[in-house]
């Protein structure tokens, strides 16, 4: 299913923390890779807030890298 | 309060070994806290560690050959001003310390409440439902009105 509207910006997140997985990993798929903004409608601002707060994310393996 | 502009705030998140017993946590948060404090930093606010299972194993560092690996830590994490000199100085010194697994440090914002974006769309509705009862309720006034305004035409021309 494809979302329309940002979800960030539509629950008003100025940024997006590394620490709050449970929002991250609705962002992730089954293989831990980042989800395509096309796919999931967060715009492109808060697409690259995503990308490093899920880059930081997996330094300190609070979200993996990787799995199968 | 003239160090405000120098200093900025950071946050430190941290991984320690989950091989320290639960009462001694606490001397390691002193040791992080007194490695910020030491070098003029102010400690904001901070998350007590606390014991989670990690996404992936982590090796010790400088204990390669004793082959370490951790599938759980104590994950916690600090908010502090400091300078930038004081910041390098504290990674430095995170960096000895054998007790920590990994740490990340970031430059951070203050933290803004969130507010929602709700209830416009309902607004815009009921504006909308209001100026047809307007319509509806003018049914006499109408005729007045198209009076005024052709009265106020007469006297433009």
């Amino acid at each position: 299913m494809i979302n329309k509207q940002c979800y960030f910006c539509t629950n008003g997140f100025k940024h997006i923390d590394y620490k709050d997985t449970d929002t991250i990993k609705r962002f992730i798929n089954q293989h831990s890779s980042i989800i395509k903004s096309g796919k999931t409608g967060i715009c492109s601002l808060h697409q690259k807030k995503l990308a490093t707060a899920i880059k930081r994310a997996r330094h300190l393996a609070l979200v993996p890298f990787v799995s199968r | 309060m003239e160090n405000d502009t120098t200093k900025k705030l950071y946050e430190v998140g941290y991984l320690l070994i989950p091989l320290i017993p639960e009462d001694k946590v606490a001397d390691e948060v002193n040791t992080v806290r007194s490695y910020i404090e030491n070098t003029g930093g102010f400690i904001v606010s901070e998350e007590q560690p606390k014991m989670r299972k990690l996404s992936y194993e982590i090796k010790q560092r400088g204990m390669a050959s004793k082959k370490a690996r951790f599938e759980d830590a104590y994950f916690g994490s600090m908010r502090f001003q400091a300078t930038a000199e004081a910041v390098l100085a504290v990674n430095e010194s995170l960096d000895k310390n054998d007790k920590i697994l990994r740490f990340l440090m970031i430059k951070t914002v203050k933290e803004v409440p969130r507010v929602p974006r709700t209830g416009v769309p309902a607004k815009s509705k009921s504006e909308v439902v209001d100026l047809d009862k307007k319509v509806i309720m003018s049914d006499v006034e109408l005729d007045k009105e198209i009076d005024q305004l052709l009265d106020v035409s007469k006297v433009v021309a």
